[in-house]
C-alpha cells in the first residue's frame, strides 16, 4: 500500500514536528507546500516566519520521502495543487494531512489495513479537536459525520478540485465503484481518529479566527471570538467556563445558529506518542503565549 | 561585561528600579516634566490609534503609569528580564499586565496581537543593539517605536556606564549608515518625534 501524505502549511509550527514524526514511517511520500496565501501576503509575509521552515527543512528524512515546495499562493487550492505533480504514479492513496493533525501509530496501522481490506474511494476521519489546551476536546458540530475528509484513492494525474472540502479531481474516472467510508463508520469499525490540535495555542486561535473572519466566513463567526470565548474560557474559573459555554452553546468560532452545539468535554484518552513525548515543551509554550495574549 | 553579567546586574537591581519608580512619580506630576520620549510615545499611540501595546523592557512600569495618567484606553502588556522590575511595575496596576520574559525568546506568534512594540530603554541595557533591532524587525511587527536611540558616525559600539550609581551596564550606539541602509523598514516621518524612531512595516 503506497500512501502519499500531502500537506499545505504556513506558520504552523505548533505540532508540525509531531505530525511528521507519526506519519513518516507509514509514508511512501510526504509532499509539503509551504508559503502564504494572498491574505498573509497582504500582511507582508513571503514565507513562514515561525519555526515551520526549520522543522520541515531539518526533519530527518533517511528514506528521502519528503519534498518541499515553497511559494506564494493565490489560495489554498493552488497551494494544495502545487505538490500534485510530484505524486508518484504508483500511489494508492493521497492522504490530506494538516500540520495540526496527529495520528496515533496504532490508528495509522489500522487505517492502512482498512484501506487494504475495504478498498474505499474516499474516507472521512473523525476529529478529536482539542480546545484551550490539551485536556478538552470539542463535541457536537465538530464530531459531525465527514467534517474531515482525508483519504482519497489516487489515480495518476489527479489534482485537487477544491481544498475546502478536500475533493480530488481525476483525469480518468475511477475504475472502481464509488465506495466512500464516512467518518462515523470508520470510527465504529476501527476506532481511529485524528488528534487535532486546532484550538490549542492562543496565537494559533488568534490567527485562525482572523483568517476565517476575513476570508472564509465573515458573518458566520462570533464577533470578538478570541476574547469573548477562547480567552474567557481558558482563563476562567469552572463556573465562568460553564457560563461561556452556555452563552454560545459551545466554544467553536461559528455562531450557534450556523453550527449548533459544540461543547468542550474533558479528554480522558492518551495523546499520540510524539505529543506525549514533547508535552512538557508544548505546555510551556502554551503558558508563555498566555502571558502575552491574556 | 558580557551579556549575562549585564542581565544579572539588572536582574537584582531592586534599589535601582525603586529609585527609577520614584523618579517617574516626580516626572508624572506635570506634563512639563515628561521626558521627550514619553511625549513621542503618547503622540505615536494617539496618531496610530494604537489599541494593543507591548512594552519591551518595561522596567518600573513608567509607560504604563503614563498611559494611566493620561487616561489612555489601551491594552497594555509589559515584560522585563528582571523579576524585581516586574514586581515594582506590578504594584502600579493589574499584575497580569506585567511579566518576566527574555527578549531573545520573543517570536512572531507572541508579538502578533500588538499594534505597537515599544523599546524605550532596551538599548540602554543591552550589548549589540544592532543585532537586537534586526531580531525584532525579523519578527515583522506592525510598528516598532524605539525610545532614546543613540547614533554615531563611527562603527556601532557599546558604551559601558554605571546606571543609578549602582548598576554596571552598557548603552548601544547605532551607526547611522547601518541604521539607514540595513533596515527593510521605513522611518515614519509624517509627524515629528523628539527623541524616538518609529519603524513601520514597508509591505
Amino acid at each position: 500500500m503506497k500512501i502519499c501524505f500531502g500537506m499545505i502549511v504556513f506558520e504552523g509550527d505548533y505540532v508540525l514536528a509531531e505530525c511528521l514524526r507519526q506519519a513518516y514511517p507509514f509514508a511512501n511520500q510526504i509532499l509539503i507546500s509551504q508559503g502564504p496565501v494572498k491574505f498573509w501576503q497582504q500582511e507582508g509575509r513571503t514565507a513562514s516566519l515561525d519555526k515551520t521552515n526549520y522543522i520541515i527543512n531539518n526533519f530527518p528524512d533517511p528514506d528521502n520521502k519528503i519534498k518541499i515546495i515553497n511559494g506564494l499562493w493565490n489560495e489554498k487550492d493552488d497551494q494544495a495543487n502545487a505538490y500534485c505533480k510530484y505524486i508518484s504514479p504508483d500511489t494508492d492513496y493521497l492522504w490530506n494531512l494538516d500540520s495540526d493533525e496527529v495520528y496515533k501509530t496504532t490508528d495509522l496501522i489500522k487505517i492502512i489495513d482498512y484501506l487494504g481490506s475495504e478498498n474505499p474511494s474516499s474516507v472521512g476521519i473523525r476529529s478529536c479537536s482539542f480546545f484551550g489546551g490539551f485536556n478538552h476536546y470539542l463535541t457536537g458540530f465538530e464530531l459531525k459525520k465527514d467534517n474531515f475528509l482525508r483519504i482519497f484513492k489516487y489515480t495518476n494525474g489527479a489534482t485537487w478540485l477544491t481544498h475546502r472540502p478536500p475533493t480530488l479531481k481525476h483525469v480518468t474516472p475511477l475504475t472502481q465503484q464509488e465506495n466512500h467510508i464516512d467518518s462515523d463508520r470508520l470510527y465504529a469499525d476501527i476506532g481511529a481518529q485524528i488528534y487535532h490540535y486546532s484550538y490549542v495555542f492562543p496565537s494559533q486561535v488568534y490567527k485562525k479566527v482572523n483568517y476565517y473572519k476575513n476570508i472564509v466566513s465573515k458573518d458566520r463567526c462570533i464577533d470578538d471570538y478570541f476574547q469573548k470565548v477562547y480567552l474567557n474560557w481558558v482563563l476562567g474559573t469552572t463556573n465562568r467556563k460553564k457560563e461561556v459555554e452556555q452563552i454560545f452553546k459551545g466554544v467553536h468560532e461559528f455562531k450557534p445558529e450556523y453550527r449548533g452545539e459544540c461543547f468542550p468535554i474533558k479528554f480522558s484518552g492518551e495523546h499520540p506518542e510524539a505529543i506525549n513525548l514533547n508535552m512538557k515543551n508544548l505546555t510551556e509554550r502554551f503558558d508563555n503565549e498566555l502571558l502575552f495574549y491574556r | 561585561m558580557n551579556y549575562s553579567s549585564i542581565a544579572e546586574s539588572w536582574q537584582v537591581a531592586t534599589k535601582t528600579f525603586s529609585e527609577q519608580a520614584d523618579l517617574n512619580t516626580k516626572e508624572l506630576e506635570s506634563e512639563a516634566n515628561y521626558p521627550d520620549h514619553w511625549i513621542d510615545c503618547l503622540n505615536v499611540v494617539n496618531q496610530l490609534k494604537v489599541t494593543t501595546f507591548l512594552d519591551i523592557g518595561s522596567g518600573a512600569g513608567a509607560i504604563y503609569r503614563l498611559f494611566a495618567k493620561n487616561n489612555l484606553k489601551i491594552q497594555y502588556k509589559g515584560f522585563d528580564y528582571s523579576p524585581e522590575a516586574v514586581k515594582i511595575a506590578s504594584s502600579y496596576g493589574d499584575k497580569a499586565n506585567f511579566f518576566q520574559y527574555d527578549f531573545w525568546k520573543l517570536n512572531i506568534n507572541l508579538i502578533a496581537p500588538f499594534d505597537l512594540l515599544y523599546a524605550g530603554a532596551l538599548f540602554d541595557v543591552m550589548r549589540d543593539g544592532d543585532h537586537a533591532i534586526e531580531f525584532l524587525l525579523s519578527l515583522q511587527p506592525k510598528w516598532l517605536l524605539i525610545g532614546r536611540p543613540t547614533f554615531t558616525e563611527k562603527e556601532s559600539y557599546d558604551e559601558e556606564y554605571i546606571a543609578y550609581d549602582s548598576v554596571e551596564t552598557v548603552k548601544h550606539h547605532h551607526n547611522t549608515r547601518w541604521f539607514e541602509k540595513s533596515l527593510n523598514y521605513f522611518k515614519y516621518r509624517s509627524f515629528p518625534l523628539r527623541n524616538s524612531i518609529l519603524l513601520g512595516f514597508n509591505g
